[in-house]
């Protein structure tokens, strides 16, 4: 990767949405499977923006994964997200080409704080934070929700689509369906947790702004608690019942299984300080559902993981080490559902 | 039959030589590097342990799977004489399971013993590649 040619592409970038710039600093961050990214200190020398900033540098890598944003589509949903009054970091400065030829990039700032789960949740320094952060999610939770998309008289997030006839459980259910028809070992606890879920499905929901990555591992936390939520990738237009499940599946609470909250809290507090924030009561029966989804999808995802690796798209040996934890995923399917509610 | 050692020996002794002399040299240099030694230590340990119950454990599933599945005799077979045969019946049963599941309604009691024939296989594959995995249903409170 060539440094001195990025660092050079962002100088002429910045000087035309913001002002004359030099770059102090850039160096790669470990990033997801689909973003490059870089942390950068920019030295703004003229405008509005004067003045020294940290920041992350988030580029389109080479292969999106199908099903999410590109930065494009990102900048907006943050843009709203910001707008809605959640703590996420300010995107800035949208460009194209910086990092990738063609690819879009955004800006984001730079905010304190770690995201490492197993850190959040075991730091005696962040005891105090582990007590707020169920109600600080809570809050940030009904704040994303209060997004309504365009058929609720929302404004359109380019590149955010609502799901078939406004349902996303159908929607969810189909996607399912196609993964485990696509998979070619026989999977008799995948088949059994599909079929509860096709007989148990919620009324159709209210459509949100769902965020579909909102974890422990996902959140900057301090001392204070909860600094901001990161990686809107996987965002769209969704059941608030999706992000509400997705914080307790059980590989996000990293080894606290007592605590299904972000391996930090109790299901009830949280359900009650979100029903405060957002006005709305929690359908339970509805939130247990997409848990059970939850880790349908996400076994689904490790197997996937592996073909990835089998047919050769990927030499990653992480990918192909992942699919053996499938049965984790199913095993917890089985429990929840024999455990018939919370 | 192979001379000694055994394959779940050598592959132990893999996992050990990337423990101890591997991993140590990359610790804060290259963590990234540390992290993907760490995965294929642990996938020699898996290895080898399943090469160490996978006679005993496919022999278990194969018999609840038969219990099951009685209709599915005709893809019984001779089963029993080699492992490929018993992977390939054990696949074919599976396969007819998942296809039950999928396709027919099953009666409280069927269903009873299927989720119970379901958590046990689980259960056994997960006490060989996640033995910290905790399978007990007091994991959580209950509501």
């Amino acid at each position: 990767m060539d440094l001195k040619r990025i660092a050079a592409s962002i100088e002429t970038h910045l000087a035309s949405v913001s002002g004359p710039t030099r770059v102090a600093g850039l160096s790669p961050l470990a990033g997801g499977a689909c973003q490059d990214n870089f942390r950068v200190e920019l030295d703004i020398q003229g405008g509005p923006e004067q003045g020294d900033h940290r920041v992350v540098l988030r580029s389109d890598a080479a292969a999106l994964i199908p099903g999410t944003l590109t930065r494009l589509e990102e900048f907006s949903v943050i843009n709203a997200a910001v707008a809605a009054g959640v703590r996420t970091p300010q995107a800035r400065w949208l460009g194209r080409g910086l990092v990738t030829e063609d690819a879009w990039a955004l800006f984001l700032d730079w905010v304190p704080g770690v995201a490492i789960g197993r850190k959040i949740l075991r730091d005696p320094e962040l005891a105090t934070a582990r007590e707020k952060l169920p109600g600080q999610l809570a809050e940030v939770l009904a704040k994303i929700h209060s997004i309504k998309p365009p058929s609720a008289g929302g404004a359109a997030i380019p590149g955010l689509v609502e799901p078939p006839k406004g349902d996303p459980v159908s929607f969810g259910l189909t996607g399912v369906r196609k993964m485990l028809d696509r998979v070619k070992a026989p999977h008799p606890a995948m088949e059994l947790a599909y079929r509860w879920l096709d007989d148990h499905r919620p009324a159709k929901p209210e459509l949100r702004l769902v965020h579909r990555d909102f974890r422990t591992g996902n959140f900057m936390v301090t001392t204070q608690g909860l600094s901001a939520v990161l990686d809107w990738e996987f965002s769209g237009w969704g059941a608030p019942e999706e992000d509400l499940a997705w914080i307790s599946v059980r590989d996000w609470r990293f080894g606290q299984l007592d605590r299904p909250i972000g391996g930090f809290g109790a299901r009830e507090p949280f359900y009650a300080a979100y029903e405060a924030f957002s006005g709305r009561s929690v359908n339970r029966a509805a939130v247990l559902w997409w848990e059970v989804m939850g880790n349908v999808r996400w076994g689904l995802g490790c197997i996937g993981q592996t073909e990835r690796y089998t047919s050769g798209q990927t030499r990653n040996l992480e990918m192909i080490a992942i699919g053996r934890r499938a049965a984790e995923m199913e095993y917890e399917a089985l429990r929840l559902i024999e455990r018939g509610g919370f | 039959m192979h001379y000694s050692p055994d394959a779940p020996t050598l592959l132990n002794a893999v996992a050990a030589f990337l423990k101890s002399e591997v991993r140590p040299t990359l610790k804060g240099k290259d963590d990234a590097l540390a992290f993907r030694v760490l995965i294929a230590e642990s996938l020699c340990q898996i290895v080898a342990g399943e090469l160490m119950s996978e006679d005993m454990l496919d022999m278990a599933e194969l018999g609840r799977l038969k219990e099951l599945l009685p209709e599915e005799q005709s893809a019984w077979g001779e089963t029993g004489r080699s492992r490929t045969e018993r992977h390939d019946v054990t696949h074919k049963l599976n396969t007819a399971l998942a296809a039950r599941i999928r396709d027919r309604e099953l009666d409280p009691e069927l269903r009873e013993r299927t989720v119970e024939h379901l958590r046990q296989s689980l259960r056994e594959k997960l006490m060989v590649t996640n033995p910290r995995f905790d399978t007990s249903d007091t994991i959580e409170p209950t509501p």
